[in-house]
């Protein structure tokens, strides 16, 4: 068979390419040289002479002090910085309760907070909301805005596109041609889940680690899963809620929690679950007490969620599932009982390298789109 | 020249540390391109029709805290001028608003006195009728659940933001003899107060009882009080930057908040 034949990259694509070489060995640096940057890249030292130039007039790197002479003398280098405040990144995340956006510095710290509830799911109301978070977000802004990194649940094609968001229940939605009329600014859509695992990634545990193979369950109105191996995120953004699984009742996504307590808490009439609304904290809180209510809804979600980890153990064996969402407030009880149930269904041998943990998802999506972010427009991490 | 922007700020009292320090901010980002105007209306006087200015002549509205019912709001709101408000919130009125993220800053300090060894708190609350009361009181006892805790009805003391109160509160809660090893008030004077009463009693801090307070100030300092630091400088700047948004002409709703840093001192581990 014939191997297929890589086009040639075009002049500007090499510029392009090299620019984003030394802009991340600048960024990964405390300071470095050029001489030491034509070292570290392979890239001829006017190459990189030019490509600094170009960055400092962009603002994006500046000259400093003085470093040291190489051994055979000579004037002592100019030493470069990455300037992290010369631009600033816009990242939304869309839950179906609200819309939270964040405005960060290239190097992810974060500088303010958007909030908007979200009362209908009907894209006409969700776009022009997502217009006033950015706007609010621009309003705080003091540099100029690199990019917009927008993370949305569901299946999102390669032009941004909403093909398919159970949680919003919407099919084919285009929000990137909606906001690119507003914005005069690159955009980014990406599904959630993978805005999760890409943080886990840039900012995470295995940031120096990137062959660990690691897998993410989104669980939320929906259940998503999205994997990293050796630096690359994966993510298909389908809903897994629906699956058969080898257990009854299925329980994973909040609304089939709810409909499951709705079908039995008629049974437990002292439980202090029905105090209040359900929250995955307060079923937590009522197991303390010993609760028969919490502790059955518990056990249901643990062998469901159970039955989703072999899936992802059997097909890629990954180091670490992370949980993500709210049921994470289930605490230490919810990874016990999971992985009781997993010895249960797969057997011990396919176990011993997974572990698993939980992680907030709100913090990590938002950490993700600014991830994103950086390493789409300013090509960095 | 284009005329300067008459932006009425509203008070209840300007010379109130916090809203001092709003106003500070304000001034960063909206002087001299426009002209500040402040006035107050009495502490217990939530209406428009104590304020010595005229609200149709202005052109846009700061209002700190909760210094203005939500019917006058709903007043001001009808006018069609640009508002702000700071560290307010009112559910059914789509004015934005400025916050100190209250959430991530109380279960930050949660988690500090719980990482210190802390697990049978007391809490001071604050004032029931503003967000940040209400918030704070509600993350704080949330959060305790994720560590399996829970504040017991006993250990929750009434504070108003209000010194005096607190100490009272605090008085009566020791008279009591119930166990507990952390205090976390609702806002640092609360526990700058707190403090004082502990030592008047004896209490070894942070050994015996871990003592914090949300918000940051230089009595906290003088204090030596761990706190969950907002800078309020800044609030006042980012709300002078929402309204100038706004009075470019840009509609805005929700609520943009401000990241918050716990300071460990001396009063805790």
């Amino acid at each position: 068979m014939m191997a297929r034949q890589q086009p040639k990259a075009t002049r500007r694509q090499l510029k392009r390419h090299n620019r984003r070489l030394i802009l991340s060995h600048i960024y990964d640096s405390e300071t470095i040289s050029r001489a030491q940057l034509a070292t570290v890249t392979g890239l001829s030292k006017p190459t990189v002479s030019d490509i600094v130039n170009d960055l400092i007039d962009l603002g994006l790197v500046v000259e400093g002090g003085l470093g040291h002479s190489s051994e055979s003398g000579g004037k002592p280098p100019r030493l470069l910085y990455f300037v992290p405040e010369s631009r600033q990144i816009i990242g939304i995340s869309l839950f179906q309760e609200e819309i939270v956006g964040v405005l960060a510095n290239l190097n992810a710290s974060l500088l303010a907070s958007h909030q908007i509830p979200i009362s209908q799911t009907d894209p006409e109301i969700v776009i022009p909301l997502i217009e006033k978070a950015i706007y609010a977000l621009m309003a705080q802004s003091d540099a100029k805005i690199a990019c917009i990194s927008i993370g949305i649940p569901g299946i999102i094609d390669e032009k941004g596109d909403v093909l398919r968001s159970p949680a919003f229940g919407w099919e084919k939605v285009s929000i990137i041609n909606a906001l690119k009329k507003t914005f005069d600014v690159p955009i980014y859509i990406s599904n959630i889940t993978e805005l999760v695992i890409r943080a886990q990634v840039a900012f995470g545990e295995w940031q120096d680690d990137n062959h660990r193979y690691l897998a993410t369950v989104s669980i939320g109105e929906t259940v998503e899963v999205g994997t990293a191996f050796d630096g690359s995120v994966f993510q298909y953004g389908l809903d897994l809620s629906h699956i058969p699984l080898a257990c009854e009742p299925a329980i994973l996504n909040w609304k089939q929690l709810l409909q499951r307590y709705e079908a039995i808490k008629d049974h437990y009439p002292h439980s202090p679950l029905h105090k209040q609304p359900l929250r995955y904290l307060y079923i937590r809180s009522a197991l303390k007490y010993k609760d028969d209510l919490a502790e059955i809804l518990v056990n249901e979600i643990s062998q469901s969620l159970a039955h989703i980890f072999a899936w992802v153990i059997a097909v890629g064996r990954p180091d670490q599932i992370t949980i993500t969402g709210d049921i994470i407030d289930l605490g230490d009880i919810l990874t016990e009982r999971t992985s009781r149930y997993l010895d249960a269904i797969l057997p011990q041998e396919s176990l011993y390298v997974t572990s698993i943990s939980r992680a907030a998802s709100l913090e990590l999506s938002l950490l993700g789109t600014i991830a994103k972010g950086l390493q789409q427009e300013i090509g960095v991490l | 020249m284009m005329d300067k922007a008459k932006i009425a700020v509203i008070t209840n009292d300007a010379n109130q540390v916090f809203q001092q320090a709003v106003i500070s901010g304000l001034r960063l980002v909206l002087e001299p391109d426009n002209l500040l105007i402040l006035d107050a209306v009495g502490k217990d006087e939530q209406n428009l029709n104590v304020l010595s200015i005229d609200p149709i002549e202005m052109d846009a509205f700061i209002v700190i805290a909760n210094v203005l019912s939500d019917g006058a709001l709903h007043k001001l709101q009808a006018l069609g001028k640009p508002i702000t408000l700071v560290s307010h919130q009112v559910a059914d009125l789509s004015m934005p608003s400025i916050r100190a993220d209250s959430e991530d800053g109380m279960r930050r300090l949660v988690d500090h006195l719980v990482q210190c060894g802390c697990r049978e708190f007391v809490f001071i609350s604050g004032n029931m009728k503003q967000v940040d009361g209400v918030v704070r009181r509600q993350v704080f006892e949330e959060h305790l659940l994720r560590y399996d805790l829970e504040l017991k009805k006993t250990h929750l003391l009434p504070g108003d933001f209000e010194v005096d109160i607190a100490e009272q509160s605090l008085e009566t809660f020791l008279q009591l003899n119930l166990p507990f090893d952390a205090i976390l008030a609702s806002d640092y004077l609360m526990g700058v107060r707190a403090l004082e009463v502990l030592k008047r009693h004896q209490f070894d801090v942070p050994h015996q009882v871990c003592v914090a307070g949300f918000g940051d100030g230089c009595e906290a300092v003088s204090a030596d009080l761990t706190t969950v630091s907002i800078d309020i400088i800044e609030l006042g700047e980012r709300a002078g930057r929402q309204l100038l948004a706004q009075l470019k002409g840009i509609a805005l709703i929700g609520t943009t908040f401000l990241r918050t840093e716990v300071i460990c001192r001396a009063s805790s581990c």
